[in-house]
């Protein structure tokens, strides 16, 4: 392996991948660092590959709508296909009760100029014959996007080779030296690097590169079941499709601590998405319970209901396997982490993208590379600062 | 859910035994078969409301079958039979997860056997998808059980005894067998002819069957192998040559015939789905079959309470399965304290001794049909590897190329086992493909994430369990 | 081939007609649907969505999805593993797909 490198990234996943992409291409010597055999095998190759648009609030909204418009011609950019497609979803609801909030919903980016559109009652059945008569009302937009989470990973990997990236696998950092206050070496068990950049992008064992350096990065695994299903003729319309819960379930922790609804307990809200081949992934799911990534019969059984309730003729599709992946939350307030750290100099952090990695991967990449070479980003990500921490230090550093 | 003592996953040779051993000891047996009957592939019954009408006709392992399936019929009303379950996943601790009329239930048992047997080796040539081709064991069971005969001039292409049996059931039922194409030489089998003389009985039934296929003027090839299948819709044609030691085919001797049928005949491979599931640790025993899961003389795994036995354990047989099944359970009732140590070694006592003298004779077999890598390293690129997805081997050929040696690297990057079969089919070809290209040993290249559940299940059956779960929550 | 059934030495029970792309076929009592069909000559299950491949029996025993064909107006119904009923309607299907019982 190279034994010196202008940036290490650790992490073989989408956002380790994309930022060598774009530091690659800005002509930084990158070394990607997987303990893995393979890319992808986190959270990047564990879930739905969905690109969600409508789900979101600033200050995510900003960031992901940079990232749709990158990946509109990625896949030209990088000459790799990612199967990239601008799906739209619909966000819809079987609960009377919750009309008023997804009216509510649809003005809110009706009055952002956007191009959405409330349709409800019959109308719902007409336009898309799989949803049942349960679903009441619904939201659609044109924003929204699906893609080949593993084609993204191994098109930014092949890319940022072409350019010169190295990418190391089945290799664990297990230390990141530092003199002066500067990042010098990241020490694998397969021998030093030297270098005076780091790029945290972990993903949920982000918080142990951390520890190597004295900082507490608050993400932890939250694990998210998906089922998928055997082929089935394409929707008519909507082929990504969303629970209104599903704006509770991933966003608003304080309704499901309140919530007596088990199904809430264990954040199983409608998240589906159909790819071409017919298969639907049907998630989402949301629980702690550390590392652990198996399934459970509860959860599944909970989200196979939940589809059947808005598509009823699932009940008969049969479902071939089921999955787990653990996404990088940031408990203290489910935003991404995208920033520097004051000490040491030369430690980026990437990570904290929850169920959002899939469709932040491009944005994140860019804004890293700009951070790194430039020390300045071209969309402000204040938001997503570290020092908004502030108990980030351990006790005995 | 509610709780069972013994639950066994497969109403095979293995399965059948092992809940007699346990419910000779009162145990409490709960034997779980996925299809309509008891039997497994080896001893499937005749199709309902058919009937031999000489009953000296009958094959003798059908005899065997029966004879076992009605002592376990004796103590039908102290065993819990669950016949058309299917089980689909093996939640810990050992949560066995069903489906049965359309529903899921969920059986917590003290002890687990999985008797999950093997399934016909797919063996990927140019037209091997088409109509007209067809394993060994589905032959089999369409000529023994429903009667039928699966085409009219058949040509048969493998390695090893399943196919001998096969020849001759097709033989007696008056098919035109235009061949029996044997990969190996079968020069070094005089080696093993101790082992093979110890189990008397089984040689002595090869040889007959071999004499049958003589007295009806079969050719049988050794050294000869399947090229390719040729056909639009259907097989017209088959395409064969000679092949050497390591089964590659030796350019120039390829022949054709008029074919409808073509049967191939190499090997079964142990489904190991559950044991894999649940976390067994797996070892590649490519004598054996493959993956295998590791296990004591008692067919107990590393995972408490968690036992396997049959073909699922490595291809040694029928035989070898019963006793398997029957040592698993003895241990089973004395883990279970309902018999004492002793007895528990006085039982399986004349058990080992037995299985000494099968394994050495499987073992023979296994040698001398062991199959060749030059079987999987010849297959044209334009050959559907996944069924399922219609990939190829050149596109298979082509990730692997680029580096991707992790098996479910490979599956994310061209859909090979993605589909209803869920690799089955396509993942032992590929493992293979991968050896050959990195120069690292099938062991090395792994089999992918095991993943519930191990047969597609149609989404209610699962949506129906929350029912129950949620009564247990209040 | 007209009829691959054994005849000698076999005794079956009740015969009965079922239906396969709008033809009549002769069943017994007891026999999967794929023995009928290979009893009947027909071969091809399904064609494959992509390639447009001709599939049949392969396994035997219901894991290789050869013999997913739609059956009384379900799809991916594998026939050697389910058992011939009077009148039952079958039907060559195209790709894997399941089209509910509706289409």
């Amino acid at each position: 392996m190279n034994r010196t490198a202008d940036v290490v990234v650790i992490g073989g996943g989408l956002i380790g991948s994309s930022v060598a992409y774009y530091l690659a291409k800005k002509g930084v010597e990158v070394t990607v660092i997987e303990r893995s055999e393979g890319l992808c095998f986190g959270a990047s190759g564990a879930n739905q590959g969905g690109c969600p648009f409508q789900i979101f609030t600033s200050p995510l909204l900003e960031l992901v709508n940079e990232s749709l418009k990158l990946y509109k011609d990625l896949s030209e950019e990088i000459g790799y296909d990612l199967e990239y497609q601008n799906s739209g979803s619909l966000i819809c609801s079987v609960d009377e009760e919750q009309y008023p909030a997804m009216e509510r919903h649809y003005q809110i980016f009706r009055k952002k100029g956007l191009n959405v559109r409330l349709i409800e009652g019959e109308e719902i059945q007409e336009l898309e014959p799989s949803l049942g008569k349960d679903v009441v009302v619904g939201v659609e937009e044109q924003y929204s996007g699906i893609v080949n989470p593993f084609k993204v990973t191994y098109g930014f990997a092949r890319a940022a080779r072409k350019m010169g990236a190295e990418f190391i696998l089945s290799t664990e950092v297990k230390n990141i030296e530092t003199n002066k206050g500067k990042i010098t070496s990241a020490a694998t068990d397969r021998g030093k690097i030297e270098t005076n950049f780091v790029v945290n992008a972990a993903g949920a064992w982000s918080p142990d590169i951390g520890k190597m350096l004295g900082l507490t990065i608050p993400v932890r695994p939250q694990r998210g079941q998906i089922i998928v299903t055997e082929s089935v003729p394409l929707n008519k319309r909507w082929r990504y499709i969303f629970d209104a819960d599903y704006l509770t379930t991933a966003f608003n922790a304080e309704k499901i601590a309140k919530s007596k609804d088990p199904r809430i307990k264990l954040g199983v809200a409608g998240s589906y998405i159909q790819a071409n081949s017919g298969n639907w992934t049907v998630a989402s799911s949301r629980d702690f319970t550390g590392y652990n990534n198996k399934v459970t019969m509860q959860t599944l059984s909970y989200m196979a209901a939940r589809i059947i309730k808005f598509m009823p003729e699932f009940a008969d599709v049969k479902f071939i396997r089921a999955f787990a992946g653990l996404r990088p939350f940031c408990y203290v307030d489910g935003l991404p982490i995208l920033s520097k750290v004051d000490n040491p100099s030369g430690f980026i952090i990437a990570t904290g993208h929850a169920g959002e990695g899939v469709t932040l991967a491009p944005i994140t990449g860019k804004l890293i590379s700009e951070l790194i070479t430039e020390n300045r980003t071209s969309i402000p990500i204040d938001a997503f600062a570290f020092s908004r921490f502030k108990d980030n230090r351990d006790n005995n550093s | 859910m509610r709780e069972v003592e013994l639950a066994i996953i497969g109403g095979g040779p293995a399965g059948i035994c092992a809940a007699i051993e346990a419910v000779k000891c009162n145990v409490q047996v709960t034997l779980i078969e996925e299809n309509s009957r008891l039997g497994g592939q080896f001893y499937r019954r005749l199709a309902d409301g058919f009937a031999i009408v000489n009953q000296r006709q009958l094959d003798k392992y059908y005899v065997q079958g029966t004879k076992l399936i009605a002592e376990l019929e004796q103590y039908r009303r102290k065993i819990e039979l669950m016949e058309n379950a299917l089980v689909w996943g093996i939640f810990p601790d050992k949560e066995v997860v069903l489906l049965r009329d359309g529903k899921t239930e969920i059986l917590k048992a003290q002890r687990l056997i999985l008797a999950e047997g093997a399934y016909d080796r797919p063996v990927p040539f140019p037209g091997w998808t088409l109509p007209g081709v067809l394993t060994a064991g589905a032959a089999l069971r369409m000529v023994k059980t429903e009667k039928v005969l699966p085409g009219e001039r058949i040509l048969l292409a493998g390695s090893g005894p399943l196919q001998l049996l096969l020849a001759a059931h097709l033989v007696r039922a008056g098919a035109k067998v235009v061949a029996m194409l044997e990969a190996s030489p079968l020069n070094n089998s005089w080696k093993h002819l101790p082992h093979l003389l110890g189990q008397w009985e089984l040689l002595k039934d090869g040889l007959d069957y071999l004499w049958e296929l003589r007295k009806a003027k079969v050719p049988l090839l050794r050294s000869h192998a399947i090229v390719e299948a040729k056909g639009e819709e259907q097989v017209y044609q088959a395409i064969y040559a000679k092949v050497d030691s390591d089964w590659q085919i030796v350019p120039g001797t390829e022949k054709n015939v008029e074919v409808d049928t073509i049967i191939t005949g190499y090997g079964l491979i142990p489904s190991g789905r559950l044991s894999r599931l649940c976390g067994c640790r797996q070892k590649w025993d490519p004598y054996l079959g493959g993956w295998i899961p590791e296990r004591g003389e008692y067919m107990e795994t590393a995972l408490p309470g968690i036992f396997t036995a049959g073909d699922c354990n490595g291809i040694e047989g029928a035989a070898v399965a019963a006793e398997e099944g029957r040592l698993a359970a003895i241990k089973i009732c004395q883990e279970l304290g309902h018999i004492t140590p002793e007895e528990a070694s006085r039982r399986c006592s004349p058990i080992f001794k037995k299985l000494r003298g099968l394994r050495r004779f499987e073992s023979a077999l296994n040698n001398i049909f062991a199959i060749r890598r030059g079987l999987l390293a010849q297959i044209p690129d334009e050959v559907i590897i996944c069924r399922c997805e219609e990939v190829t081997a050149g596109e298979i050929r082509r990730v692997i190329a680029e580096g991707m040696t992790n098996i479910n690297e490979i599956k994310a990057l061209t859909r090979t086992g993605m589909g209803p079969c869920q690799g089955r089919m396509c993942a032992p070809i590929i493992a293979e493909m991968v050896s050959i290209k990195t120069n690292r040993p099938v062991g090395e290249v792994g089999f992918s994430t095991p993943r519930p559940p191990i047969k597609p299940i149609p989404l209610v059956g699962v949506a129906r369990y929350k029912s129950s779960w949620e009564r247990k929550v209040e | 081939m007209i009829n691959g059934r054994i005849k000698k030495g076999v005794n079956r029970g009740k015969s009965f007609e079922i239906e396969v792309d709008g033809d009549k076929v002769l069943v017994y009592k007891g026999e999967t649907i794929a023995a009928a069909l290979l009893a009947a000559g027909k071969r091809t299950c399904r064609w494959t969505k992509i390639k447009k491949q001709p599939r049949g029996i392969y396994c035997g025993m219901g894991i290789c999805m050869g013999c997913a064909m739609v059956v009384n107006g379900r799809p991916n119904t594998l026939v050697c593993q389910t058992m011939a009923t009077p009148n039952c309607k079958v039907q060559t299907q195209i790709g894997l797909e399941n089209r509910g019982t509706s289409k």
